[in-house]
């Protein structure tokens, strides 16, 4: 409940600052010859409440990204990545009605689809260790994009690192 | 079928060759296909094609522009470039012999493009035998004349390239075939979301349109044999789904949406039957049929390892697939009679993405790791020997020609995937025009139905 309200606030505030920018950045006005005045103003662009959500919850849970990066060809839980998965758990057993999203990533080299073979064994490992934590199975669901969606352009090991991962999202806060 | 015995012009170096082939292909007209020999010395057939078009010979639609293009693009001809040619004749009887003898060229292509005033262009096309004619005048090998819309020509031309393909090598030509792949776009007002498209293309990049334009990722295309549809998966809903789509109307079909991975989607070769990757909720995905007809369905493997990217043998009677079971990803081959699935690649770390090569029942493409990188190779089944043809290193998605000629696949050129052919002899290797964004996992389509 506090947290909804919360959320409802920050949701008040983005949408007032959303409009704040649209008017003193995107507006633009031209004068031209013989008194004649053209104005042209941005429309703005549209919200995007996806990652906003993601933003949010991210805020809510005190973490700065809800990602779990792994190992070359490893499908297994680092210790940094504990507390982590600690935080989301404890959240999800606060708030039942909650749900998640669990992507499984791998990086681009090789085949698209044995990498969503390797992208669901990651999304499935962040899964078994929430569901070891407590969460309830009804609250989690599980995708693997393979290399569909790298996280950083560029191929070099410091993207394919950032590749290998299972990003967490709310499709609900509960 | 011919032989072709040495000839003066086969006789220049391969440098001369390579640079006066890249200095066509620099011509700006043509800038966008980048053809490039990667090794050895290809046996190629000297050929010239005159301009069609009367009026405006030297224009880029010009069909002889396309036809040479296409030639060229095989790999297998050698087309002398317009500026160097003695004569521009429309008719036999133009042909000055003594102008012609000395260049070493075996064949010359000559034409007429006319527009009859009704939206509709007459052609006509004539093979000539420059190498094994004794008398004064060349040997006419072919003659054709066709009557088509204006807005057919280019396609026309490519039939034309046909015909002459298969006159000469004595094999079916696929210049009119057609290649499906994905693009991936940013979007134009927020660049961190992505636009990706399952795009249509002829077989030399144009032509292209989109056939599904979704926010979330598509992947897999496979070609029905009859070309008349494509399966795809589709993450439109965030969650992977198996669709097939009319190739002619766009028409869609919602095939498989189980839990978990549905991928790989594989038309049987009789259309009847797609070979997919399912997990059924669980982590790793299995092989399975799916009839298209009852919607029956299949398993065919049953084990805790990722098994994908099922192909069929041209017989129907057999599947190859990727399966990490033995530890690292390698190809198996399954019998749909006994379920019996026995390991095929013993020869590197890794092995996935097989195909038979069309024409040949011991041979498959695939994508291999080595100490290179991640590449298109060649394994035969017979000798157990594996022949790498790209160098690349950062190779995916291979797919070869209906012909097995030539396979297409998706590469990384300074941070962005672009299609590449490669002959699957390994001496030709061509890049296809750039399009915005990245381009990949692209299907070669079946001869045209």
């Amino acid at each position: 409940m506090k947290a909804s309200l919360k959320w409802a606030m920050m949701l008040l505030i983005a949408v007032a600052l959303a409009a704040c920018s649209s008017k003193s950045d995107d507006k633009n006005t031209t004068s031209v010859v013989g008194g004649d005045q053209a104005t042209s103003a941005g429309v703005g662009s549209n919200p995007d409440f996806d990652d906003s959500m993601d933003a949010r919850m991210a805020k809510i849970l005190g973490i700065e990204k809800n990602t779990v990066y792994f190992d070359f060809d490893r499908d297994v839980i680092k210790a940094d990545y504990v507390p982590l998965l600690q935080t989301n758990a404890d959240y999800l057993k606060k708030h039942p009605k909650a749900r998640i999203l669990i992507a499984g990533n791998a990086d681009p080299r090789g085949s698209r689809e044995y990498n969503i073979g390797l992208g669901q064994r990651r999304a499935d490992v962040v899964r078994q260790r929430l569901s070891m934590m407590g969460v309830a199975a009804n609250q989690m669901r599980t995708v693997s994009y393979g290399s569909e969606k790298p996280a950083v352009s560029g191929n070099d090991d410091y993207a394919y690192s950032q590749d290998r991962r299972g990003d967490i999202t709310y499709d609900n806060a509960g | 079928m011919r032989k072709y015995a040495p000839n003066k012009f086969r006789s220049l170096t391969v440098a001369a060759r390579c640079l006066a082939l890249m200095l066509f292909f620099c011509k700006p007209a043509l800038a966008a296909l980048d053809i490039e020999i990667t090794r050895g010395v290809v046996r190629t057939i000297p050929i010239a094609i005159a301009p069609f078009d009367v009026s405006n010979p030297n224009g880029p639609n010009d069909m002889a522009r396309i036809i040479a293009n296409d030639l060229n693009h095989s790999g297998q001809f050698q087309v002398m470039p317009q500026n160097r040619l003695p004569q521009q004749p429309h008719d036999a009887d133009a042909i000055s012999s003594d102008l012609w003898k000395t260049l070493g060229l075996d064949d010359l292509v000559i034409g007429r493009a006319v527009p009859t005033g009704s939206g509709q262009t007459k052609v006509d096309m004539t093979l000539l035998d420059l190498f094994h004619s004794t008398q004064s005048t060349p040997t006419i090998l072919m003659q054709r004349s066709y009557t088509v819309a204006n807005s057919q020509t280019r396609a026309l031309a490519h039939h034309i390239s046909d015909v002459i393909y298969e006159k000469l090598t004595g094999e079916k030509g696929v210049f009119s075939t057609r290649l499906a792949y994905v693009t991936v776009q940013p979007m134009p007002n927020n660049p961190r979301h992505k636009l990706y498209s399952l795009m249509v293309a002829d077989v030399d990049g144009h032509n292209a349109k989109p056939l599904l334009t979704s926010t979330q990722p598509i992947m897999s295309p496979d070609w029905s044999p009859d070309g008349g549809s494509i399966a795809y998966v589709s993450f439109e809903t965030k969650l992977p789904q198996i669709f097939t789509s009319d190739v002619a109307t766009g028409r869609r079909r919602l095939i498989s949406s189980f839990a978990g991975i549905n991928g790989a989607p594989a038309f049987s070769p009789d259309g009847r039957s797609l070979a997919v990757a399912l997990s059924m909720g669980r982590t790793n995905p299995n092989i399975y049929t799916i009839d298209l007809g009852s919607g029956r369905l299949t398993q065919l493997t049953n084990d805790a390892a990722i098994n994908t990217e099922p192909s069929w043998a041209p017989d129907g009677q057999s599947l190859l697939f990727t399966s990490d079971r033995g530890g690292a990803p390698q190809i198996y081959r399954i019998d749909l009679g006994s379920l019996q699935a026995q390991r095929i690649t013993y020869i590197g770390a890794y092995n996935a993405s097989a195909a038979y090569l069309p024409g040949s029942s011991t041979k498959i493409s695939l994508l291999h790791r080595d100490d290179r990188g991640f590449n298109i190779a060649i394994y035969d089944l017979q000798s157990g020997t594996m022949q790498t043809l790209t160098q690349g290193g950062s190779i995916e998605s291979p797919s070869p020609a209906p012909n097995g000629r030539m396979i297409v696949y998706s590469t990384n050129v300074g941070g962005r995937r672009m299609l590449g052919m490669v002959s699957s002899n390994g001496q030709v290797n061509i890049r296809l025009p750039e399009v915005s964004g990245d381009a990949q996992a692209p299907a070669w389509s079946p001869y045209k139905g």
